[in-house]
């Protein structure tokens, strides 16, 4: 079997960070308007000093492309780790944390919120899909526990309920009339309305899923021997299960209702580096980050770049890239062996 | 240390019982096997016997202190446990596998330390599996698998040893090589408790043999007692006489015709 030697997880933990540094930078200068080092050095070093934007590329390089940047960093990071997360909650290599419909009870709360966008501030759309994803992903939870093997009810409900959820979703759509587009382009999934506020809500909450699935790191590698075995090697699985489940609930639906629905990386990121470096969550977490910033940020520069000043939705360009690798994956190695 | 069982009863479903009032000691020192017929409780009593389950009525001790007011990680630094068998897609090496074993040891057991490497590696050793340490566990055969799982349990450190099945994938000279393993491992002090399916074999190497029945212990004492054809009759519904012999011979005899 490929793979018996894998790369050291340092060094490919070197690569990316050093490949994110690289878009990172490419990503500010290119866009709209091209903006080159000298001049970001200059600006950066006026609006540290005056804190203020004082002429159009201040307030583009620093209100529009940096708060995009940081939340695509933020949420692809937040998106890479809980993907792997939930393939582990699940022990499934095709899971993804939508499985357990999060997302598409935000979607609802979202285009519903959107829908009634007159009646209530546009404010309290982000605040409505955050409710609806966490209450969707708390029934599947109730329905799970009463079903037999935890991972496989959590995964048949999450499958029905995001089935009902779609449905509403279409609904929606169906009697939404002239907002048909604004709904439309939400639930693409975009970080074109990219606000250093937004930046704020996910910093958090991407701060403590790194920090709570790199300290849970071990038991959830102890957690792939099986629940039974799991627990006889003295890890708490049901307690595991749901730190897991909170975790992967809280940061979806947050960024969800931030970005919309941007699917794939949650799934091939940790899938590929799995392959590339073995499945020890230790290194593979802090990795699984630095993949789904990586990936989320490059597919978003390509969006907003590759037909400027248009711009291509996130979420079908990670799809169309997203599909065919992982389909390449499936066919190379096989999912079961390759995976979990 | 000891490992105790009062009284305890375990049922899935009320109406079906899988343990009826079972009492037993897993004593440091001593190796004791279970026996009995499929399904008589040997595999509940083994998941109530580390906390996995928790018996309807009756208590399991470990030394005085209830094992089920432990939690998981602090019954696994001193009960290690052998399951049947292990989800096979597990993606890990078999060096990573059973560093495993050392989770329940604190933060310390959960880094690739020398120590912990060095105890993988006895651990390995002492199951003769070391040529196996960097293949990956999914690839391994039955019997590699089982060699692989005993070790994890070594590894664990622990002072309570329970054993489901252990030798059931090994071939002879691997299963004899175990059941040496298993008296070394109480001539250390350990306790160890197995559950077995081979009434010929595992005798030789045991202190007491117990014999369950529909979740009820028939008889517990020497081999000779406790298997004797009235009761393997009884158990089981065969007929065997089976002699057992310090020296390692095992003489046995089966009723009835060599077709059905």
């Amino acid at each position: 079997m490929p793979g018996t030697r894998f790369l050291k997880p340092h060094l490919i933990m070197m690569t990316l960070a050093v490949l994110l540094l690289a878009v990172f930078m490419i990503s500010l200068m290119t866009g709209s308007i091209s903006i080159f080092f000298q001049k970001i050095g200059s600006s950066l070093a006026k609006v540290i000093t005056h804190w203020r934007c004082e002429d159009s590329t201040d307030r583009i390089l620093w209100l529009t492309r940096l708060p995009r940047i940081m939340l695509a960093l933020l949420v692809g990071a937040t998106m890479g780790m809980t993907g792997l997360a939930s393939q582990t909650l699940f022990r499934n290599p095709l899971a993804s944390p939508y499985i357990i419909g999060v997302s598409s009870g935000a979607a609802v709360g979202a285009v519903l919120g959107l829908l009634a966008s007159s009646f209530i501030p546009y404010a309290l759309v982000p605040v409505l899909s955050v409710c609806s994803g966490l209450m969707v992903s708390l029934f599947v939870f109730i329905l799970a526990q009463r079903g037999g093997h935890f991972g496989q009810s959590l995964l048949l409900a999450g499958m029905a309920i995001s089935a009902f959820c779609s449905s509403l979703t279409a609904g929606a759509l169906y009697v939404a009339g002239e907002r048909l587009q604004t709904l439309v382009f939400w639930l693409m999934g975009g970080l074109w309305q990219a606000t250093w506020m937004d930046v704020l809500v996910m910093l958090p909450v991407c701060g403590i899923c790194l920090i709570a699935l790199n300290s849970l790191a071990p038991a959830m590698n102890v957690s792939l021997t099986g629940d039974r075995t799991a627990c006889d090697l003295g890890v708490n699985i049901v307690r595991l299960q749901r730190q897991l489940l909170m975790l992967i609930a809280v940061a979806t639906s947050v960024s969800v209702s931030l970005t919309g629905v941007i699917g794939f990386i949650g799934l091939v990121v940790p899938h590929l580096l799995r392959l590339a470096m073995g499945a020890d969550h230790r290194h593979l977490m802090p990795a699984t980050a630095l993949g789904g910033a990586l990936l989320l940020l490059g597919a978003d520069t390509l969006a907003r770049t590759m037909v400027a000043p248009a711009e291509i939705p996130v979420g079908i360009f990670t799809a169309l890239i997203g599909a065919p690798v992982f389909l390449w994956m499936l066919l190379r190695h096989g999912a079961g062996r390759a995976g979990q | 240390m000891n490992l105790t069982a009062e009284v305890i009863s375990f049922a899935y479903h009320l109406e079906r019982p899988i343990l009826k009032e079972v009492s037993l000691t897993v004593q440091a020192g001593v190796v004791t096997a279970l026996f009995g017929p499929n399904g008589c409780g040997k595999s509940t009593l083994l998941k109530c016997l580390n906390g996995a389950l928790r018996p309807k009525n009756g208590c399991v001790k470990l030394n005085d202190q209830p094992v089920n007011a432990m939690s998981a990680t602090e019954v696994a630094r001193y009960v290690a446990v052998v399951p049947q068998d292990m989800p096979l897609n597990i993606p890990f090496t078999v060096h990573q596998m059973v560093m495993l074993g050392r989770y329940a040891h604190g933060p310390m057991g959960r880094e690739e330390s020398d120590e912990n490497s060095q105890i993988v590696g006895s651990s390995l050793a002492r199951v003769d599996a070391i040529s196996l340490t960097h293949r990956f566990f999914s690839q391994l055969s039955g019997g590699e698998r089982q060699r692989v799982a005993i070790a994890m349990a070594l590894a664990q450190q622990g002072k309570v040893l329970l054993l489901d099945e252990p030798a059931s994938h090994l071939d002879i000279s691997h299963q004899l090589e175990f059941y040496r393993l298993v008296r070394q491992l109480a001539f250390e002090g350990q306790a160890v408790l197995m559950v077995c399916h081979d009434i010929l074999l595992a005798p030789l190497f045991t202190d007491i043999c117990i014999l369950m029945k529909e979740g009820s212990i028939l008889e517990s004492g020497k081999a000779e007692d406790v298997l004797r054809p009235a009761s393997l009759a009884h158990a089981y519904g065969c007929h065997a006489q089976i002699l057992w012999d310090q020296d390692l011979s095992v003489q046995a005899r089966f009723g009835g015709r060599r077709t059905a």
